[in-house]
Parts: C-alpha cells; sequence; structure tokens
C-alpha cells in the first residue's frame, strides 16, 4: 500500500495535469451542442436513409424567412429588397430570394429547348398517352381566347399546342397565398402587403458564434427597416430563431441554477458547520471532478452536449455528497477524531456508494444513444474524481478549525430518524403501506408524452411569428416526405416517377397539396421515351387540330419536324445535374455509389391513402420527422425504464453480496419508493412523463442509494449520518429544485422529478439503518 | 417553406416570355395626342368612373402573325367597381374568367381551363382598371396621351416600365359614354381588340351579386 503521503503527491500532480488539459481545451474553443436530437440514437440503419434525413434535417434547419409587412405594396417590396441587400452583404446566407433573376429564367428556357419534344407535364403525358387530343386542343383556344395577352407569337410559334410551356410552368409551385408581383413574392392580407425575402443560413444553426452573428445581423435589419421604413413591419421565421433563442435561455437558466445553487451552499455552510472554509475545501472535489469529466468527455467526443452540462450541475449534488459526510463527521466529532480517522468512518459508504453509483451510469452505456453515453461518462468520471479528492487529499489538508455542529440539523436528522424508530412496531408497515398506495394512485394519474413538440421550449414570440407567418402566406413547415433510393439517377427517377404518378391521383383527391420531386426537372430517360413516342404516334391527329385552330402552316410543319426522327434527344441526368437547375437540396450521392432523393410533401390532408398508394413500391421510404422522433423518445423511455430497472437489479446485486438480501432490499427500498413516488406526483400535478423523467429516476437511484448506503455503513452515530444526508438532499434540492421552474420541458421534469424522489429518499433513508442496531445515539441535541 | 426557394424556378419563366417580345409602334397617333386631357375628356371619364355596374357584351379579334386568320370570340361581361370584371366567353369555346385587383382566374363553375399566363395577374389588374377608367392606377405603369374625337374620345397608353414594354408596346382605348373598343397591341405586331355593344348599367336586380358573390 502506498503511502498516503505518496498519494496525496501522485493525485496531487494527475489533478494538475488534468487542468492544464481542460485549459488547452478551453483555450481551442468548446462546441456546445444544443440539439435534444442528438441525445437520440439515429433510429435509422440504412446509411442512405439516414443521409437523406439529415439532408432533409439540413436543409429545415437552415432555412430562414424574412416577411416585411408595409400598408403599400411599394414599400414593402422596397424594404424587401432592402433585406435581401443586407443579406447579401452580411456574407451569412446563400440562396437569398428576394426578387427574381432574370437572366436565369431565360437560361433554363434556353437549356431544355432542344429537348422539348420529350418533355412533358404529368397530365399532358397522361392526355396524350389516352390520346385525349381534343382536351389538349381546347386548352390552346381557351389560352388564345383569353382576355390575356399572355402567350405572344414566338411563343406560340415554338410551342404551338404549349406542352413546353407547361411543362416549365410546373417548376413553380403555388407559394401558398403569395403572388410574384414585380418579380418579387406577395401576399395581400388584412389591409397589408406582405413580401417574402428567403435565404438558406451559410453556418449551422445550432453553431453558438453562427447564432451570435446571426442575431447582430438581425438586430442590425429590424433597426435599418425601422429608420428607413418606418411603416414596414419585420416577421422572421427560421430554425435559427429557436436554435438562438434556445441557447439564450439555457445559458441565463444555467448561471442562474448555479448562481442560486452557490448562495444556497453559503447559507448551508454558514449555518452548518459556522465556517465557510468546509466550503472552500468542499468546491475541491466538485471542480476537479467537473474539470475530469469535462476532460474525459471532449476527450471522447470532441464536444460537449448542453444536456451534459445540465447534468454536471447536478454532479455538484453528488460531489458535495462525499465532502459533506467527511464535514459532519468532523463536526460532530472534532474534540476527539482526526481528520484521518473520519475519513476512515466514511470511506466504506463512500466507497460502495461510489461504485453502486458508476455501476448505475453503465446502464447508460448500452443504450447505444451518443447523449446517454456522454451523459455517463461525464458523471461516472466526475465522480471517481471527486471521491479521489477526498480520499486522498481530506486527510492531509491544513489544519481545519470546525467550531462546532449545527443544533437544528442535528434535531430535523433526529426526527426524521425517531419517526422510523419508534417504538410502536405497527407504524413502519403502516406508514409505507400509505405511501405505497398514494404512489400506485399517482402512478396510475400520470400520462405518458412522447411527442417531440412537446418538447419545444420557443419562447412564445417565435410560436406567435410563426402563426402569424403561416396565416399571412398560407405556407407551414413539411417533416413529412419520401426518400426514393437506386444503384442509379435513372433508377431514382423511374421509382420516383411510378410515386408521383400515385401521388397526382392524391391530389386530384384532394388528399394533397402539392410535392416536390427531382423528376419533375428531370424525367427519367425512360419517361422522356415515352414522352416523345406518345407525341409522336399523335402526330397526324395533332396536326389536324393545329390546323382546325388556324396555326400557319409552317408552324405546323416546325411542329412536324421536332418529331421526324424515331428516337429523341434525351436530356441525360448528369448533364442537368451539373446544369444546377434547381438548389442542390432533395438529391444525393452516397459514398458507396447509391443515390436518393427527397420527395416532399406539402398541404398534407389525408396521409393514409398517400401511403397505401406507395406501399410497396420499391425503393420508396416514407418519413415523417415528427413522428418518427416521438417514436425515437418513446423508444428511448422505454429503454430507460428497462435501464433503470437492469441498474438496480445490478445494485442489488453488489448489495447482496455485501448485505446479504434482506439488508440489500432495506437498503434498495427507499430510493426505488422514492422514484416511484416521484412519477406519483408527475400524475397528481398533470405532468406527463417523458424521456427526461425517466432520466432523472436514474439519478435519483444515483444519489439516492449513497444516502441509503451511508445509513447502512454507519459505525458511529447515526444523526451524524444523517446529517450528512440531509445537507446533501438540500445541495441535490438547491440544484435541481431549480430546474422544476426550467422554461425547458426537458429540464422541468428532470426537476421536478430529482427534487420529489430525493426528498422522498432522504425521508425513508432510515429505513436502511441494520436491525440490530445499538450502536450509540448522541442525546445532547435537543430541540 | 422551402418550396419558395424552388419558386424562383418558375417564376423566372416570366421573364424569358417577356422577353421573347419585340416591340413596335401602335396605331395610335401620339404625335398628334396631347399629355394632358381636355376638360370635356376629363368629364366623360370622370363620368364613367362613378359607374357602380355595367354589363355588355364583346367580340375579340386577335391578330396573330401564327395564325392564317383572326382568331374571333364573343362573349358577355358584367364590370363592378367593387368587384371587378366578370367576363364570359361563349364562343368560340365556353369559359368565364373573373378578373380584379387579385388577378385572373377561371370562374367557380366555369369550363374554362385556368389561363396559364404568367402575365394573368397583373395583365388582370391592368384590364380592371381600364374597364374603370381609373387614370390614377394606370398612370403607375403608363404614360397616357389624349385625343379628343368630337364627342367621342381616344386614350393612349405607353408602358412606363420596360418590363410591360418587352410584351406590350402600347394600349389604345376609345369610348364615349362607355369604353368601345380597347386595342392592345403586343409585341411582334400582334394585336388584340375587343369591342364593346350593348353596354348598359340597367341590370336585373341581384345579378351582379350573383356572379361575383359565387366566387367567393
Amino acid at each position: 500500500m502506498p503511502s498516503s503521503r505518496g498519494l496525496f503527491y501522485g493525485w496531487s500532480i494527475l489533478v494538475a495535469a488534468l487542468l492544464a488539459v481542460a485549459a488547452c481545451f478551453v483555450l481551442r474553443g468548446i462546441q456546445v451542442d444544443t440539439n435534444i436530437l442528438n441525445l437520440l440514437p439515429g433510429a435509422e440503419r440504412d446509411p442512405l436513409i439516414v443521409a437523406a434525413i439529415e439532408k432533409h434535417s439540413g436543409n429545415f434547419s437552415r432555412n430562414v424567412a424574412f416577411l416585411i409587412s408595409a400598408p403599400t405594396e411599394t414599400d414593402s417590396q422596397q424594404a424587401a429588397l432592402r433585406a435581401g441587400q443586407l443579406a447579401r452583404e452580411s456574407g451569412l446566407f446563400t440562396e437569398i430570394m428576394d426578387r427574381v433573376n432574370e437572366s436565369q429564367g431565360a437560361g433554363l428556357y434556353r437549356f431544355y429547348l432542344p429537348y422539348r419534344a420529350s418533355l412533358l407535364s404529368a397530365q399532358d403525358s397522361r392526355l396524350l398517352a389516352q390520346h385525349e387530343y381534343g382536351r389538349l386542343e381546347n386548352k390552346v383556344l381557351n389560352a388564345i381566347a383569353a382576355p390575356v395577352p399572355g402567350f405572344n407569337a414566338s411563343m406560340l410559334e415554338q410551342d404551338p399546342l404549349l406542352l413546353y410551356t407547361r411543362f416549365l410552368s410546373g417548376f413553380a409551385p403555388q407559394a401558398g397565398r403569395l403572388k410574384l408581383h414585380n418579380g418579387m413574392l406577395t401576399a395581400e392580407h388584412d389591409k397589408f402587403y406582405h413580401t417574402l425575402v428567403s435565404a438558406m443560413i451559410e453556418g449551422d444553426a445550432f453553431a453558438l458564434d453562427y447564432q451570435e452573428k446571426f442575431q447582430q445581423f438581425y438586430g442590425n435589419l429590424a433597426a435599418t427597416l425601422r429608420n428607413e421604413y418606418p411603416a414596414a413591419t419585420l416577421t422572421s421565421v427560421g430554425m435559427i430563431h429557436n436554435t438562438t433563442a434556445g441557447t439564450v435561455r439555457a445559458k441565463r437558466e444555467i448561471s442562474a441554477i448555479s448562481g442560486v445553487s452557490m448562495v444556497g451552499l453559503v447559507l448551508l455552510f454558514v449555518f452548518g458547520f459556522r465556517s465557510l472554509k468546509p466550503l472552500v475545501y468542499a468546491l475541491i472535489p466538485m471542480n476537479v471532478g467537473i474539470a475530469a469529466a469535462f476532460v474525459a468527455c471532449i476527450a471522447a467526443f470532441g464536444s460537449i452536449h448542453i444536456m451534459t452540462l445540465v447534468f454536471g450541475t447536478s454532479l455538484i449534488g453528488v460531489c458535495m455528497d462525499y465532502a459533506l459526510h467527511f464535514f459532519s463527521e468532523l463536526a460532530y466529532h472534532r474534540p476527539t477524531l482526526s481528520p484521518r480517522h473520519c475519513l476512515d468512518r466514511i470511506l466504506p459508504g463512500m466507497t460502495l456508494g461510489m461504485i453502486t453509483s458508476v455501476v448505475g451510469y453503465t446502464a447508460f452505456y448500452t443504450t447505444g444513444s451518443p447523449g446517454l453515453q456522454q451523459m455517463a461518462l461525464f458523471s461516472s468520471t466526475g465522480l471517481i474524481a471527486a471521491y479521489c479528492c477526498v480520499v486522498f487529499w481530506f486527510p492531509r489538508l491544513p489544519a481545519l478549525k470546525t467550531t462546532g455542529a449545527d443544533n437544528t440539523s442535528a434535531v430535523l436528522s433526529q426526527k426524521i430518524l425517531a419517526f422510523w424508530d419508534h417504538g410502536n412496531k405497527s407504524r413502519t408497515p403502516l406508514a409505507l403501506a400509505a405511501i405505497t398506495l398514494v404512489t400506485a394512485v399517482g402512478i396510475g394519474l400520470a400520462d405518458v408524452d412522447d411527442n417531440i413538440r412537446s418538447l419545444d421550449n420557443s419562447p412564445s414570440r417565435l410560436h406567435t411569428d410563426s402563426l402569424r407567418f403561416q396565416d399571412i402566406t398560407g405556407i407551414s413547415p413539411s417533416s413529412q416526405f419520401f426518400v426514393v433510393t437506386g444503384d442509379a439517377p435513372e433508377a431514382v427517377l423511374e421509382r420516383e416517377e411510378k410515386l408521383a404518378d400515385s401521388l397526382n391521383t392524391a391530389i386530384a383527391s384532394g388528399y394533397l397539396r402539392e410535392f416536390r420531386a427531382t423528376s419533375n426537372y428531370i424525367p427519367s430517360a425512360a419517361r422522356q421515351r415515352a414522352n416523345y413516342q406518345a407525341a409522336r404516334a399523335g402526330i397526324e391527329t395533332v396536326a389536324a387540330a393545329l390546323s382546325r385552330i388556324g396555326y400557319q402552316p409552317e408552324v405546323i410543319a416546325r411542329y412536324r419536324a421536332l418529331y421526324a426522327k424515331p428516337e429523341p434527344e434525351i436530356l441525360d441526368f448528369e448533364r442537368w445535374h451539373e446544369a444546377k437547375i434547381v438548389p442542390d437540396l432533395q438529391w444525393l450521392e452516397s459514398a458507396s455509389g447509391k443515390y436518393a432523393s427527397l420527395v416532399y410533401l406539402a398541404g398534407v390532408e389525408n396521409i393514409e391513402p398517400v401511403l397505401a398508394a406507395a406501399r410497396g413500391m420499391e425503393g420508396v421510404r416514407y418519413i415523417d420527422q415528427v413522428e418518427g422522433i416521438s417514436n425515437a423518445l418513446m423508444k428511448y423511455r422505454q429503454l430507460t425504464n428497462k435501464m433503470v430497472l437492469a441498474a438496480y437489479a445490478l445494485i442489488l446485486l453488489i448489495l447482496t453480496w455485501r448485505y446479504g438480501f434482506k439488508r440489500a432490499a432495506s437498503v434498495l427500498l427507499p430510493p426505488l419508493l422514492a422514484a416511484a413516488s416521484a412519477f406519483a406526483l408527475c400524475g397528481f400535478i398533470g405532468q406527463p412523463l417523458t424521456l427526461f423523467n425517466s432520466l432523472a429516476i436514474l439519478l435519483v437511484l444515483g444519489l439516492g442509494i449513497d444516502y441509503t448506503i451511508f445509513m447502512a455503513e454507519t459505525r458511529g452515530d447515526r444523526t451524524v449520518t444523517m446529517v450528512g444526508i440531509l445537507y446533501s438532499t438540500v445541495t441535490t434540492v438547491l440544484a435541481f429544485g431549480l430546474l422544476a421552474f426550467s422554461g425547458t420541458p426537458a429540464l422541468k421534469s428532470i426537476g421536478i422529478t430529482v427534487f420529489c424522489g430525493i426528498t422522498m429518499t432522504l425521508l425513508l433513508a432510515p429505513l436502511a439503518k441494520p436491525d440490530n442496531d445499538n450502536a450509540p445515539t448522541m442525546n445532547q441535541y435537543r430541540a | 417553406m422551402r418550396k419558395i426557394l424552388l419558386q424562383r424556378l418558375g417564376a423566372a419563366l416570366i421573364y424569358f416570355m417577356a422577353g421573347a417580345a419585340a416591340a413596335e409602334a401602335p396605331a395610335f397617333d401620339y404625335a398628334t395626342a396631347a399629355k394632358e386631357p381636355a376638360p370635356e375628356i376629363l368629364s366623360s371619364i370622370r363620368k364613367m368612373q362613378d359607374v357602380e355596374l355595367l354589363r355588355g357584351e364583346f367580340k375579340q379579334r386577335k391578330n396573330l402573325k401564327i395564325l392564317k386568320q383572326p382568331f374571333l370570340s364573343n362573349g358577355w361581361f358584367i364590370f363592378s367597381r367593387n368587384d371587378g370584371l366578370y367576363w364570359e366567353i361563349t364562343e368560340p369555346l365556353p369559359g368565364a374568367y373573373l378578373i380584379g385587383k387579385k388577378g385572373i382566374r377561371p370562374a367557380a363553375g366555369s369550363s374554362g381551363t385556368s389561363v396559364d399566363s404568367p402575365f394573368a395577374d397583373g395583365v388582370g389588374r391592368m384590364f380592371s382598371s381600364i374597364m374603370g377608367a381609373r387614370l390614377e392606377e394606370l398612370e403607375s405603369y403608363f404614360d397616357i396621351y389624349y385625343r379628343s374625337l368630337g364627342s367621342r374620345w381616344q386614350l393612349g397608353l405607353k408602358p412606363r416600365n420596360s418590363r410591360i414594354a418587352t410584351f406590350m408596346s402600347g394600349i389604345e382605348i376609345t369610348g364615349g359614354r362607355y369604353i368601345d373598343t380597347i386595342r392592345i397591341v403586343e409585341g411582334g405586331g400582334d394585336t388584340t381588340e375587343i369591342t364593346f355593344t350593348a353596354v348598359t348599367e340597367e341590370l336585373p336586380d341581384g345579378l351582379a351579386s350573383r356572379y361575383f358573390n359565387a366566387q367567393q
């Protein structure tokens, strides 16, 4: 056994190295991840589907829209142009869309023109295939007769049946209620004109530095518009607003929680130990623990999740416990016991408590969830480091003069002990039965809620803005899409077209308003050939119709010449893709040479018939992000519940090895019953149970088992142990009682659960004391 | 929301179509026309602006170079100062449209197919302004020239903005108590002439509201 002196210095060197590494990490810049979804493992195994979902999330999180409203259209559009200009100058965005670019449209027309003989809109394709030439003829007559000089001569000259025009107009979906005017998307609503400027952020919506830049830009934009267009108002929606608000709130809450937690701790030490010195010492293991946890997390994961940091705050409670027990012993036995002896008294409880907690956290590792693994690593490392600090450093700390014990704490502790240690033999079973009954009723009342939307903690201002945006524009964000996969682009396009046919039927039945597929812009070679042959087969009938309409013979001759060759000129995918006709948002190629496309749905009225029609189609998968994530939350809530049970079982094994089954059960019962009562409280107050309640229960176990183990391991005065547990409870509640007031639903769940669970554990802790308890009790504390 | 990004592509189509035409001088004699209206023209136009409801028949003649013969169509209309224009084509193919501030769209229940023209909205608004003789609205798009023809009058409209000029070189409106003809000179020399007959302010009660309210 190395000397305590050797261990002291050895540990000191190790900690110095650790702090140096931590400092390096901090200086290099730490990435804090605030996306709650990263806590969950990818539910999907197929890497192509995973990539497609990531592409969608990327598109979704990068999109930002600015809607500029003013009493006149001119003001609204001028202000929108100014906004577009500022967005361009900022360099923070790509794909900025304020005013339609004229040359782009002409380029588009010229690009497709050589292939027009084989390009048809879905509807025309069907009409030609079904030989509905009369309807095509009527469409031309209608267009010419309409009181709008829209189709001028040169246009009809190149496209007498208007087939190419309709193919191209298929590129323009209805953008909700927004109409193009002066090249800008504008809507009139409630006597105001609203003009849209949309963009993609050039950065990560979750990255703190981008959020800062965006906030600065947005503040500047609002101020500029206020100055230059006082009548205009700005509404903006986009994930970036939510992530920025989330970061601000998380930062504020974390600093508030640590702040109040610190104030509470100071008060606890002043009243408990009549000195702040123990606090200074107690903070040492905690800070070393957090530093170690932090270093381990960054080293293993490269970044740290905001939820991990929150759990880190909870470490205050756990790491403090060791120090609190140490100083309680010291305070009440100071004249008689040396620090070394005080440590020896609490060492068995500390060691067993640390081991059981670390074992408890191992359940997290098996979930396969990166977020949970991060929390487990953070908590375990922090605990072990804090444990080492207490064991190696405390006995050799410079002389501590604790000036005595606090009477109130001791009296309160004795009262809790006395409740269970009463002469009345029937009190314990009765009390337990009553608690169990109330708990059962509460759990019976509890609801479960796995909907991801319930975890959305965006400020109501953003919610109002997004409703206003949807109200004015008629556009709502979509999380529903199909992923179509294949070994080659042609295969993907052909599969997509099959899907598109069924989606067009769904649109006709009113189940869907529209969809957006890559094959709209580049039909498969097979479809191009089929289009060409269908048009070619009907050439005589069409020519007769064109003649009836009254076209000049040379116009008809030119139309015939388009279909002279037996095979069409095919627009191939590669050429199309390189031309970057559409922003590259819906198409992806995997490293393994497979391809996928996203087919977006909008205005879904009834998804069931749409899915039924698409069922069984090869290479077609339906994804509903909201539903998918909610399912994942449910799966992981259930998994975590199982993990909690597994952890309890593991701990029961360790405890049985040490105490035998009966006492092990009495040590396990208080945290178990306390955890159940925390669920029950949620039932009574109508807070639905989520994954985060389950996570918190694991924490209650980690903390609570320490309480009962200390109680079971006490060799000396049980009151002193109870005082240590009381102080632990107070520190934990200080850390978590505030979480219950958090605006973030996930944190609120954790807060309520831990608050109730840990308080109940305190009250039930005396149940863990040995039956043949005849340890001396100090009687000098009087109420 | 992201589909707005794709919107640009379709929207851009307008411009190629607009760019495909060349301008030509209209027949209206701008040289002899005044840029300020004579008082009698102005008073005629003011009277027209006061009209609440108007019904009439129309004949449309489109002279397109790509067609061997002029394309003829006819039908009837109701104009309402508040609700815009209901325009029903009876020959050669039935179809009905609502034209007003919100552009042009097929009337509900009409057999007319939707107007695929991307100009539809802007032109619809303009058309509605012409029918109501709302000069202030027209002035934001056109320079207006005035000619007096005894008891009748003529207006010549020249596009002020280049985007309109690329597909329309001018509009000539002839009228007396009401508008008699509208002649739109498109790019490439194609013309559209609309002649109104049997125009009256006398409408059976509720007729107008039947056509406009049915669309709400």
